[in-house]
């Protein structure tokens, strides 16, 4: 036990990413051992996980020195040249969500999958993207972030052009291959720029160091819009109704904290790496720009889609606005201490929470997506309708993702939107309107999809339908039970996570000083 | 169990007491009602003008439609802006970089 807790920041990314590479040998030994080792694998990053958190919520930041003599040995001579894992309360927090959606795809995969070939690679890949985006959060190196962002652009490209059959999924897959290697490249090139200075690559090593010349700041630039085009904000977002859209479901729902992961990139170079910098006010008022185009524009496109996964893939550009809008609000005033107190405080808390209710519910909604494809076999809401009849569960399950993302009480997206919605009131109320007005048009568009999906009068073309298997409605059942249980209570997760993980962005000097 | 907003708090499970004080307040009101409406009484059947409708749902495609109407210019630029060609895609990045680099140079950072 001593040895997992003492060691988990590597084996929560070594034991999935083997497992990943095991996965075509064990495939020849049967479906079932596959399928059960790749959930074993997801199953023990969890624990691990689970054991990092209690570990930093007891102990502050822990750092973890990859091919040290002692994993302690992160800065020796003051030098730090090693590669670093890092890990305080925000990287746990981003863990939880990744590691829970992962393990949940997992179960849901193994029955929505069932019927299709190549599931070897497929379960391959998942445990790959597992893998980099937990090393992706717990970092704490730029050039490993670089590594980890590619391993997840790649293991993420091949799931999305998974049903290889349709050109749609060959051409998703290219798309968001082409931009993710152009966005990598950025964060190489941005790279580059700081250790031609600095000769570090040690995110807080080189906080620690930066003096912020005319190249630090064209990193930040760089950095920036890089990570912007992962998280999917307008207008950087032109990949994700492509991607999301014709990645098998459970792969959806996977890309939804994947993206999350850029986003985590985003802030902690906004709040860690360049937080000191003068002017760092202009980087949250970008984010609010891009929040506030993400929201409208996001959930104006998905309310005109007529295909369910591609509405889906919408609201997740208009809810990554949300976040952007949260998080760019505390950043915009992180050099005024009596504003972060009265307002930027919480405005970073409903923004990060609304991270992880966004995890969840779209997870959730993602899943009832798949399961109506699973049945119906399309995802075109005109040719569908009257399944509440034959799916009440998935009916059920959709009706709570769809008034989670609404903001509708008393589920959990109402908690982490009163929360952006009141502190960005202080901030700017026009900014607090808008947020409003978009949750409006978003209950409209899933009135719509709801209605068009689930309700109206039994149709002949669906005489054969029926609710689809337990280990398709498990996996729902459960999001589900959290969107109501986090929106009941609240306070469980921002207690527990939402709150350290806001004073780790904020306490800058906890995470530098933890190296250096 | 309570949340602050800073502006006041929220507290979901005394909402919850609330609606299911007022749906146990609708039941009673609604057993007052009469016993035979409802069923198989017509009520529940689509009418249009007298007519027997066949197909009595609005599919998606035709709902708001006037909400889509009255935005038809902000839609047709947001179609033309979603082309689908991953050259306009890093046109785009491109111009988010440019964007950004020269918010920072006007505002005398870089």
């Amino acid at each position: 036990m001593i040895f997992l807790a003492e060691h988990a920041p590597v084996l929560a990314i070594a034991v999935p990413l083997l497992a990943a590479f095991l996965m075509p040998l064990l495939g020849r030994a049967g479906a079932k051992i596959r399928n059960l080792v790749a959930f074993a694998a997801i199953a023990f990053a969890g624990i691990e996980v689970a054991l990092l958190a209690l570990n930093v919520l007891a102990n502050g930041v822990v750092t973890y020195a990859v091919g040290a003599i002692a994993p302690g040995l992160v800065s020796p001579a003051g030098f730090p040249v090693r590669i670093v894992m890092e890990i305080d309360a925000l990287s746990t927090f981003m863990a939880v969500a990744s590691v829970s959606i992962a393990l949940l795809a997992c179960v849901y995969s193994m029955q929505a999958m069932k019927k299709h070939e190549n599931l070897d690679k497929y379960f391959a890949l998942m445990l790959l993207m597992t893998a980099a985006m937990l090393g992706m959060v717990f970092t704490g190196d730029l050039f490993s972030l670089f590594v980890f962002l590619e391993i997840l652009s790649i293991a993420s490209a091949g799931l999305i052009a998974f049903y290889s059959g349709r050109g749609e999924s060959a051409e998703a897959g290219f798309k968001y291959l082409a931009v993710s290697s152009v966005a990598a490249l950025m964060v190489l090139l941005a790279a580059g720029f700081l250790y031609s200075q600095y000769n570090l690559l040690n995110m807080a090593a080189l906080a620690g160091a930066m003096r912020f010349s005319f190249l630090d700041k064209f990193a930040l630039v760089l950095l920036a819009s890089a990570f912007a085009l992962k998280c999917g904000a307008v207008p950087l977002h032109m990949w994700v109704s492509d991607a999301y859209g014709e990645a098998p479901a459970a792969v959806s729902a996977m890309l939804v904290v994947a993206s999350q992961a850029g986003l985590y990139a985003l802030f902690r170079v906004g709040f860690t790496l360049y937080g000191s910098m003068p002017l760092i006010d202009l980087l949250g008022l970008a984010m609010i720009v891009l929040g506030v185009l993400s929201m409208f524009i996001g959930v104006t496109m998905a309310i005109k889609q007529s295909d369910i996964k591609r509405l889906m893939a919408y609201h997740a550009v208009s809810q990554t606005g949300y976040m952007l809008l949260g998080v760019g609000v505390g950043l915009s005033v992180l050099g005024n201490a009596a504003m972060v107190s009265e307002f930027g405080f919480r405005a970073i808390q409903g923004g990060l929470f609304h991270v992880f209710n966004h995890a969840l519910y779209k997870g959730l909604l993602f899943f009832t997506a798949g399961a109506v494809f699973y049945v119906a076999g399309t995802r075109d809401m005109n040719k569908l309708g009257g399944l509440a009849h034959k799916m009440p569960y998935t009916a059920v399950f959709f009706l709570f993702g769809a008034l989670a993302i609404a903001g509708m009480p008393p589920f959990n997206g109402f908690a982490s939107k009163l929360i952006i919605y009141e502190s960005v009131f202080e901030f700017s109320p026009v900014l607090s309107a808008i947020a409003m007005v978009v949750s409006l048009l978003t209950l409209a568009s899933f009135v719509k999809a709801f209605s068009g999906i689930f309700l109206g009068p039994k149709e002949a073309v669906q005489a054969g339908v029926k609710e689809v298997p337990i280990g398709m409605l498990a996996p729902m059942a459960i999001l589900a039970a959290l969107v109501l249980l986090f929106g009941l209570f609240p306070d469980l997760v921002l207690e527990w996570l939402v709150n350290p993980a806001v004073n780790a962005l904020l306490g800058q000097c906890g995470y530098i000083g933890a190296v250096v | 169990m309570m949340i602050e907003t800073g502006a006041g708090f929220w507290s979901p499970l005394a909402m919850v007491a609330v609606v299911g004080a007022v749906a146990i307040a609708v039941f009673i009101a609604r057993s007052f009602g009469r016993k035979n409406a409802g069923k198989d009484a017509g009520q529940a059947l689509p009418f249009f003008s007298g007519n027997v409708v066949k197909d009595a749902r609005i599919r998606p495609a035709n709902m708001y439609w006037g909400f889509f109407e009255a935005l038809h210019d902000y839609y047709f630029a947001l179609k033309k802006m979603h082309s689908g060609i991953v050259n306009d895609y890093f046109f785009w990045f491109v111009l988010v970089i440019a964007a950004m680099a020269a918010l920072f140079i006007f505002s005398g950072v870089l």
